[in-house]
């Protein structure tokens, strides 16, 4: 009986794990590691710019909503037929003005050193933002010149160009500033300017009628020329800074 | 896994940032120790690509970064020292953000970004703006960002700064639970920061590296600097006035006084062994004492 005991107690002591190897065990979590799957990946610019939407403001969207409202209800419901274009000069810059705080955000929200060394470069995140507030944009600007349509004696093309002239004369102004001083202060400088802008435009109707005649059509499209040039020379600029290193940007 | 600093160098203007900076790291928490100015963050922002040298490169295993691209990007992470937000966003929307910036699609996205949420303790505040986080929380929120895309480096740019005690433990305590199989860059001028979780410290001054090992070994190359003695109140000022003083206690009519000095201070000093506070204050006295009003005063700080 002692015996059978003695004999189970042995068996039992016999079956006891070893002690655990703290060596052995480093190597085996290191093999585990190594076979947990990798993060997938996504290396298209497609991609990117699709995943972008998702992160426009949705407060910028809202406003450009409520700015095309107010275009609209001003222009079918309060102005004289012949006067709706007067509107379209002075509110082109402040649409842009909205789309480009949404653009330069990384500026302003001290984002650009944590944006920028990831897999998408910061020349990608802002091309993907530019594309998206540019279609925001012209989707403003087409309602915008649809209602106007609809209620004055000047032609599309003449329309076109009155909307066009302020919004690139205010997206390559705009850029020119940002380009020069990409901190909180920007939007500040930005906003001044586009305000202006449209203030220069609201003035222009009433005070400088001869503007607005078809003499001054050259003119006009002199300025569309050169405002669009800007606009490019701007856009290039600020993709080309920001595309090696972030010398460039004012670090905090 | 090697990152080999080759004397890296960054010049603004007139003045040296980084000055011949050599130093290979392998796996393992590094802790860059400085006084402020001394060109932690400028060497960091270069390691990041954010900067370019000036002179020198950065090679992991073997290739310069600047080559690597974004094979290199891919296996970086990177907290900045001040870092913004969006302030539409919420701790999930920025996570999700910087998931797509790092190339992360979909599903694996919000897979990881609730895991790392929940991991730095902040997945009931998902869905809270971040612009109403603290700033503890708001360093977690920036730490879980940099471990997105499980970076192989992990550059952190003074990350307990403004931290209260307890965040700055529970901070530490993330870097070492993160530090596995990566290399950790740790920047900071808190001594008592990096002393607990750093396996090797290098400490930098006016850009170049001049002391590099293990806390244990720089404490212990340091023997023979670090002395106590207790002496009357009314005599303090003589010594305050001849010694950098790393801590003060006042028993009563005397007080005790460790003073780091190559010399034996007084007679009746005592050797005791140094810490690194002790050591940070050897090299960094006379920079503490420029950028302190009161000359020697400032030393204590």
């Amino acid at each position: 009986m002692k015996q059978n005991l003695k004999k189970e107690l042995k068996q039992l002591y016999s079956d006891v794990p070893p002690i655990p190897d703290s060596r052995k065990m480093a190597v085996l979590m290191a093999q585990a590691r190594s076979k947990a799957p990798a993060l997938p990946r996504e290396s298209s610019l497609l991609w990117f710019i699709r995943t972008q939407i998702r992160f426009v403001n949705r407060k910028f969207l809202l406003v450009q909503f409520l700015l095309i409202c107010l275009y609209g209800f001003l222009t079918t419901a309060v102005l004289q037929d012949n006067d709706a274009f007067l509107l379209l000069v002075p509110f082109a810059p402040i649409a842009v003005l909205l789309g480009t705080g949404e653009f330069s955000r990384s500026f302003y929200c001290n984002m650009t050193e944590l944006e920028f060394p990831s897999r998408f470069s910061l020349t990608q995140i802002l091309l993907a933002r530019l594309l998206i507030t540019a279609v925001i944009d012209m989707l403003s600007l087409s309602s915008m010149l649809l209602f106007t349509a609809m209620k004055t004696y000047l032609t599309f093309g003449s329309l076109i160009l009155y909307g066009l002239v302020p919004s690139l004369l205010a997206a390559a102004g705009a850029l020119f500033l940002i380009n020069r001083s990409r901190d909180g202060d920007s939007r500040y400088y930005v906003s001044a300017y586009c305000i202006t802008l449209s203030a220069i435009g609201a003035i222009s109707l009433t005070a400088w009628p001869a503007w607005y005649n078809g003499a001054a059509t050259a003119v006009w499209l002199l300025v569309l020329a050169v405002s669009a040039m800007a606009f490019a020379a701007e856009v290039y600029k600020m993709l080309r800074d920001c595309s090696g290193w972030l010398e460039s940007a004012k670090l905090q | 896994m090697e990152l080999t600093f080759d004397r890296l160098t960054k010049q603004f203007q007139n003045k040296i940032a980084v000055d011949r900076f050599s130093y290979t790291m392998t796996g393992g928490v590094y802790g860059l120790l400085g006084a402020n100015g001394a060109g932690k963050t400028t060497l960091m922002r270069m390691l990041c690509t954010v900067l370019k040298p000036t002179g020198g490169e950065i090679l992991y295993n073997g290739s310069t970064i600047e080559r690597m691209g974004v094979a290199y990007r891919d296996i970086l992470g990177y907290l900045p020292q001040n870092f913004g937000y969006y302030p539409d966003f919420s701790a999930r929307d920025f996570m999700l953000y910087m998931a797509s910036l790092k190339g992360i699609p979909g599903h694996a996205a919000k897979r990881r970004a609730d895991e790392l949420l929940h991991m730095v303790g902040l997945s009931d505040v998902a869905r809270e703006k971040v612009g109403s986080f603290s700033g503890g929380m708001k360093q977690r929120l920036g730490i879980a960002q940099a471990v997105l895309n499980d970076p192989k480096i992990l550059v952190l740019d003074e990350p307990t700064a403004g931290l209260d005690p307890k965040e700055r433990i529970r901070f530490r305590n993330l870097i070492s639970d993160l530090s596995q199989d990566k290399i950790v860059v740790l920047s900071t001028h808190i001594v008592s920061d990096v002393e607990y979780i750093s396996d090797q410290i290098v400490m930098m001054k006016k850009g170049r590296l001049i002391l590099s090992g293990s806390p244990a070994e720089l404490t212990e190359n340091a023997a023979g600097l670090v002395w106590t003695l207790t002496v009357p109140g009314s005599q303090v000022r003589l010594y305050e006035a001849d010694f950098y003083i790393c801590n003060l206690r006042h028993m009563g009519d005397m007080a005790e006084l460790r003073i780091v000095s190559e010399e034996k201070p007084a007679p009746t000093a005592q050797s005791v062994p140094a810490n690194l506070e002790d050591l940070f204050l050897y090299h960094f006295a006379d920079e503490l004492e420029r950028s302190n009003t009161h000359p020697k005063g400032g030393a204590q700080q």
